[in-house]
């Protein structure tokens, strides 16, 4: 196998095809490198240069049409994100992050070329773009980050929990260095924005969320992510670092937006209401949000609030139900009765079986009790359910009927 | 218990029903055991544990194997079933990670059964520990549930995985899996003989690149290997880990007396050559062995047969519990597989059916007795299978069923193969260019190539020219003197270990309301199984292909209930590209060397069930498959055709049909437009052959034999399928179909990774008949190499096996099925064997 023709003579015999036109190409006359095409120097680190973009964004920066800093308390975040103590702790303390990275498919065998940061300054929101211009300079773009993270107490990443802060462990590890990511908070906005917008956004790409939340729209600059890896290969092999100003802009939008959806979110969760809140789907999702964060005051004043609005008719009965099970843990009898008195007229199953429990336990007023159980058995035959489900209810409502008759007749007698 | 078997065959012995046969009956002597004591320096844990076994001894092999594997040796122990393997190497590791605490070890098995059945084993040994929480023992394989995977790769000491495991989700993510590699003192590689031909080249690679990993994380481990007894397990062990191994292959484990016999079927119709069903007679024993209560498995060969084994077995005994008789599947969850075993321990199940994937260790407790439907395709499996039955101290029985082929039919006449003859070499080509490109790939993904570096036994040198492909199709970036993965893939995803194609093609049943996958099949064997309008059988039920989407990898099937089946029509040919050895013998030249098979599905037939009748024929547009392999051919030479064509056996040729031939020739091929009149081939492409209707050899007189409407234009391809399906079969199909049918048998390989194929005038020979043998994958796996030197070996048990074949005229047993009338080329066969053989 020394002769390299008549090796891959064997290997395409074989059936192996060299991919399409992927021939080495001859370097062009003029390089372009990455210094000549976007605005920048090199850090010295211990292991070398690493290629910097660094950029500053004034304190009122407006990044689409809100403001990029905020001066809200990060507090209902920070629970939310489970984080240590953090209550304290300043907006200059975290550290915001994207990756451009050589594939998705994760793994030892991808690379991320590229890595962008950005933190809060007492100048403004500056922004650091890392890059590699090749994989060689990996362990220096590895000490970059973590020169410029040092001192920070939380990294802020959108899906980063599954795939930008694994992907740098890994490549940390494969370097022999310790990561900066294994002592300090993760807060991955991903979850929270499906949590925020779920009812209302179809999708919950950053891409979708900066622009229909913080209003952002793209330049002709940007380059969909799809096409990066390649672009990075091509780069590899041609040394024109031309095409990679897209994908500096590309990410630096992506920060950005991480950092001004951070803010958003803030202000958002500090003091929810409906002056800042315009949809009624996004009042629901805050209500629920609360809730899980058992804060039942500002709960039920958002599901109040939710209710007063346009909601689509689904959403609405849902969030009635919500609401009346809230009202009901806590005991608020009569606000709970309302809604499910309501609901009763719209014929739900579950608030006929609510009064009819209420009526039973709570009042002790049995035939009350009765009266709802034999409304929601009539409504149960009217409607359409799926087999399981009617029977399932059939049996309950059943049960609960003959013993609301037994104690009837028990009262009677006595 | 004892005297149940005894008294079973001495009914048997006087019953001619089934005496008659019976071709073969041994009996081995009972074997006591050879032991050693338990070893002094074994921690007191161990000791207690093995007490609490009730094991007061160990075996000579498991000492044996404790002092060279604490001696730092890596240790391949081979034995037959049954014999205490597993304690060879647990307890070794146990007591080494006991005694030095913060070690690992990682367990491979072949399957995820075996897998889960030593995870009850270990974690049992290590519950009896002082601190058992120090040793956590844990499955890591495709079934582990995503949530508990971070948690494990941290957290065990002992890991139980399986190669492809290891190759996709492990090795490609290793970082993941620190904490293993730092501390890695042992890999066991369970049952390596399953390690063997695609799928052993593909494991020896997935190993390269484990030691790979953990020399990067600073671990060198110790390899504990374990196999069936096969003929080369030093040879194996060292290909696979390629480092020293020393075996250790006394079986110190005891057996009682050991009966063993062959039966073959009786004959339905001798001269045609078909015996009654291998699975009736075989369920028929089975069913008098469960009457008298002695505890039976039955191995089949398909899961239908299993299905129709069960169904004999109970009906046969309505009286008690239908569970009595369980099939065991390899699909089935560790809980069934306890019940089953349970059950057999208790005595509420007597019999046990089961594909021959039972073979692999799983402890089901000796039987005692069982029985073989068929050859399960190599000595090693039969011994496995019938090394099933067989306690300490009792008796056992163990029952082939011959089934009726050529391979089953030699061997009904050759026992002394399972007894006398060693059993096969297992035979892997981990150098083959292919597989060795793409594990490659995925060692470069997982950690970059330094320049010199070399990949197992890949020199630097050698792994340059891999480097430098990749490099140049894109796939690696080369930056000063390393090579770094840059594309955006994920390589291990492309390869399956157990076969070489990477492309597969699955199988989709369009039904009433959703799509759902039935299988998969290899592209290649995706022409002629699945090609547009084929039926194609899985488990008992016909599918008819609506669609073959070569696109998107994807054929469209549907029920079927057709009363027939389809063959495809190959049109075959074979290049020589490079001959590598050539030797005169007997009556031929025997070459060996580098091949090209280029073959295309150009339509098919259909064919009826039972009657073989012939329903019509069908045309299908697919594109060639490009082979290149390595080839094994013989040719014969001029003198042999010519002695043949004298005796009047060989009628291959145009000289036996008369002086006028050549002008009756011609009138049929005006007639028919210079067309072949089954599938309309025209003579611009090929040779066109004019065929006899009725045989030649059948009318008296050579005028009416050469009536024009006797004659029909056929092309080679559609020639050889008319051969095949009535008439006159030439003696070089029966000749190639022998040597097909035998080669497996001769080197431990499956039936489909070697093909044949001849020609009355073929290129490879210089125009002479050949018969090529080659390996059924790209770039060989060293099958014909070694059927080349084989070759005197081969002919001879040929010629035996046809020779004394009772068939009047040919059969399945021997020279291949035959129609309903018309001779079936025994003659002819015999005698080009007999020429090849010369006067031995």
């Amino acid at each position: 196998m020394t002769d390299w023709d008549s090796f891959s003579k064997r290997l395409k015999a074989l059936g192996v095809e060299l991919g399409k036109d992927k021939r080495l190409r001859k370097l062009k006359k003029d390089k372009h490198p990455i210094e000549t095409v976007v605005d920048g120097g090199f850090w010295d680190v211990i292991y070398g240069q690493v290629f910097c973009h660094e950029e500053i964004y004034p304190l009122d920066h407006s990044h689409g049409t809100k403001l990029l800093w905020t001066s809200d308390s990060i507090q209902t975040l920070c629970q939310w994100a489970h984080a240590q103590d953090l209550s304290n702790t300043d907006l200059q303390d975290f550290i915001f992050l994207d990756t451009e990275t050589s594939g998705l498919a994760g793994g030892t065998g991808t690379y991320a070329f590229e890595v962008g940061l950005g933190r809060f300054t007492d100048e403004g929101f500056h922004l650091a773009q890392f890059f590699m211009r090749h994989p060689g300079e990996e362990p220096a773009l590895l000490a970059g980050l973590s020169e410029f993270m040092d001192g920070m107490k939380a990294v802020v990443t959108y899906n980063g929990k599954s795939f930008d802060i694994p992907l740098l462990n890994t490549r940390y590890t494969m370097q022999g260095m310790t990561s900066p990511f294994d002592d300090i908070d993760h807060f991955d906005l991903l979850p929270l924005a499906r949590r925020l917008w779920k009812l209302r956004l179809e999708s919950r790409t950053l891409g979708n969320v900066e622009n229909q939340i913080l209003g952002v729209s793209r330049s002709e600059e940007e380059v969909p992510g799809y096409l990066i890896p390649e672009m990075y290969f091509e780069y590899l092999k041609t040394q024109d670092a031309r095409p990679l100003s897209g994908i500096f802009y590309h990410n630096a939008i992506d920060i950005l937006s991480l950092a001004g959806l951070f803010s958003h979110m803030a202000y958002l969760l500090n003091d929810p209401s409906s002056e800042k809140i315009k949809y009624g789907e996004d009042l629901v999702a805050l209500a629920r949000f609360y809730e899980s964060m058992s804060d039942i005051p500002q709960a039920e004043a958002l599901y109040k609030e939710a209710l007063d609005t346009q909601l689509p008719d689904d959403l609405y009965w849902d969030t009635v139900q919500r609401f009346s099970f809230l009202l009901k843990r806590n005991e608020d009898w009569s606000a709970a009765i309302s809604l499910w008195e309501q609901a009763a007229k719209r014929q739900k199953l579950y608030a006929f079986v609510e009064l009819a429990k209420y009526y039973e336990h709570r009042v002790r007023d049995f035939t009350e009790a009765r009266h709802w159980t034999l409304q929601a058995i009539y409504s149960l035959e009217k409607r359409h359910f799926p087999i399981y489900e009617y029977h399932t209810w059939q049996e309950e409502l059943e049960h609960r009927l003959a013993r609301l008759e037994r104690r009837i007749a028990r009262a009677e007698q006595e | 218990m004892s005297n149940k078997i005894k008294t079973i065959l001495n009914r048997w012995r006087s019953q001619p029903s089934i005496a008659d046969n019976i071709v073969e009956w041994r009996q081995m002597a009972a074997k006591p055991a050879d032991t050693s004591p338990i070893p002094e320096e074994l921690t007191p844990d161990l000791k207690d544990w093995l007490e609490i076994q009730s094991i007061k001894t160990l075996y000579l092999h498991q000492v044996i194997a404790f002092e060279k594997i604490n001696s730092g040796a890596n240790v391949a122990v081979v034995s037959g079933t049954a014999s205490g393997k597993t304690l060879c190497y647990n307890l070794p590791v146990i007591n080494n990670l006991i005694k030095q605490p913060g070690g690992k070890a990682l367990y491979l098995f072949p399957t995820k059964a075996l897998a889960q059945d030593q995870l009850t084993v270990l974690r049992d040994m290590v519950s009896r520990i002082e601190h058992p929480d120090t040793l956590r023992v844990n499955i890591y394989d495709g079934d582990t549930p995503q949530h508990a995977r971070s948690h494990l790769r941290h957290d065990s000491s002992i890991i139980l995985s399986n190669p492809d495991m290891l190759h996709t989700g492990i090795l490609p993510h290793h970082t993941g899996w620190k904490d293993l590699f730092t501390a890695l003192r042992f890999i066991i590689i369970d049952e390596m003989h399953a390690y063997r031909g695609v799928f052993g080249s593909h494991v020896t690679n997935v190993i390269r690149r484990l030691k790979r990993i953990s020399r990067f994380y600073g671990s060198q481990p110790q390899f504990i290997l374990t196999s069936a007894t096969i003929a080369n397990p030093q040879e194996l062990a060292e290909k696979l880990i390629e480092k020293p191994v020393t075996v250790i292959d006394q079986d110190g484990s005891p057996h009682g007396e050991r009966h063993f016999l062959i039966y073959n079927p009786p004959f339905l119709d001798k001269k045609m050559g078909i015996r009654q069903s291998a699975l009736l007679e075989g369920s028929l024993l089975a069913g008098e062995l469960l009457d008298e209560h002695i505890q039976t498995i039955v191995f089949g060969r398909t899961r239908r047969s299993i299905e129709l084994i069960l169904t004999y077995l109970r009906q046969r005994d309505t009286n008690s519990n239908p569970n009595r008789v369980r099939g065991y599947r390899s699909g089935y969850l560790p809980k069934e597989r306890r019940a089953i075993e349970e059950g057999l321990r208790r005595g509420e199940v007597q019999g046990v059916v089961a594909t021959s994937a039972l073979e692999l260790g799983i402890d089901i407790g000796g039987m005692d007795a069982s029985i073989l439907i068929g050859y399960p395709g190599s000595i090693a499996a039969t011994r496995q299978q019938s090394g099933r039955a067989g306690r300490k101290l009792t008796p056992s029985l163990s029952v082939l069923i011959t089934a009726p082929n050529a391979l089953d039919q030699y061997l009904a006449r050759h026992p002394e193969y399972f007894f006398e003859r060693n059993p096969e070499r297992a035979l892997i080509a981990p150098d083959n260019l292919l597989i060795l490109l793409q594990h490659i790939r995925c060692a470069a993904f997982e950690l970059p190539f330094r320049e010199g570096e070399g990949f197992g036994s890949i020199t630097g040198e050698q792994l340059k020219n891999f480097l430098e492909f990749l490099t140049r199709s894109g796939e690696l970036h080369q930056q000063a003197d390393r090579f770094f993965w840059m594309a955006n893939q994920y390589p291990a995803a492309e390869i399956s270990l157990r076969n070489v194609s990477p492309d597969q093609i699955s199988l989709i049943l369009r039904g009433s309301q959703k799509q759902k996958t039935i299988g998969q099949v290899d592209l290649n064997s995706a022409y002629w199984m699945v090609h547009p309008d084929a039926i194609y059988l899985h488990e008992g039920m016909s599918y008819l292909v609506e669609e073959l989407d070569l696109k998107s990898g994807t054929a469209y099937l549907k029920q079927a209930a057709v009363d027939y089946y389809t063959q495809a029509k190959n049109k075959t040919q074979v290049e020589e590209k490079k001959l590598r050895k050539q030797e005169p013998v007997t009556g031929a030249v025997k070459s060996l060397g580098e091949i090209l098979v280029t073959a295309q599905v150009v339509g098919y037939q259909k064919i009826r069930w039972f009657t073989h009748q012939h329903l019509g024929a069908g045309e299908v547009d697919l594109p060639p498959t490009l082979l290149n392999t390595i080839g094994y051919w013989i040719s014969l030479n001029q003198e042999t055709v010519e002695m043949l064509q004298d005796q009047r056996l060989w009628n291959a040729g145009q000289n036996d049909y008369g002086p006028d031939w050549d002008s009756i020739r011609k009138k049929v091929l005006l007639r028919d437009g210079e067309r072949c009149q089954v599938c309309g081939a025209s003579s611009l492409n090929q040779h066109l052959h004019v065929h006899h209707i009725q045989p030649f050899r059948s009318y008296a007189s050579r005028e009416v034999a050469n009536q024009l409407q006797n004659l029909i234009t056929l092309c080679p391809s559609c020639h050889r399928l008319a051969e095949t399906r009535v008439r006159i079969r030439s003696g070089m199909a029966g000749f190639s179909y022998m040597l097909h049918n035998l080669a497996p048998l001769l080197i431990m390989c499956d039936g489909e990774d070697i093909d044949v194929h001849y020609d009355p005038n073929s290129t490879l020979g210089d125009g002479q008949p050949t018969v090529v043998l080659f390996d059924n994958i790209p770039g060989g796996l060293g099958l014909s190499e070694n059927l080349y030197e084989m070759h005197h070996d081969l002919l001879l048990q040929g010629y035996e096996t046809i020779a004394r074949c009772e068939c009047e005229n040919g059969c399945p047993s021997c020279v291949g099925p035959v129609g309903e009338e018309g001779s079936g080329g025994k003659k002819e066969t015999l005698a080009i064997f007999k020429a090849l053989i010369g006067n031995d």
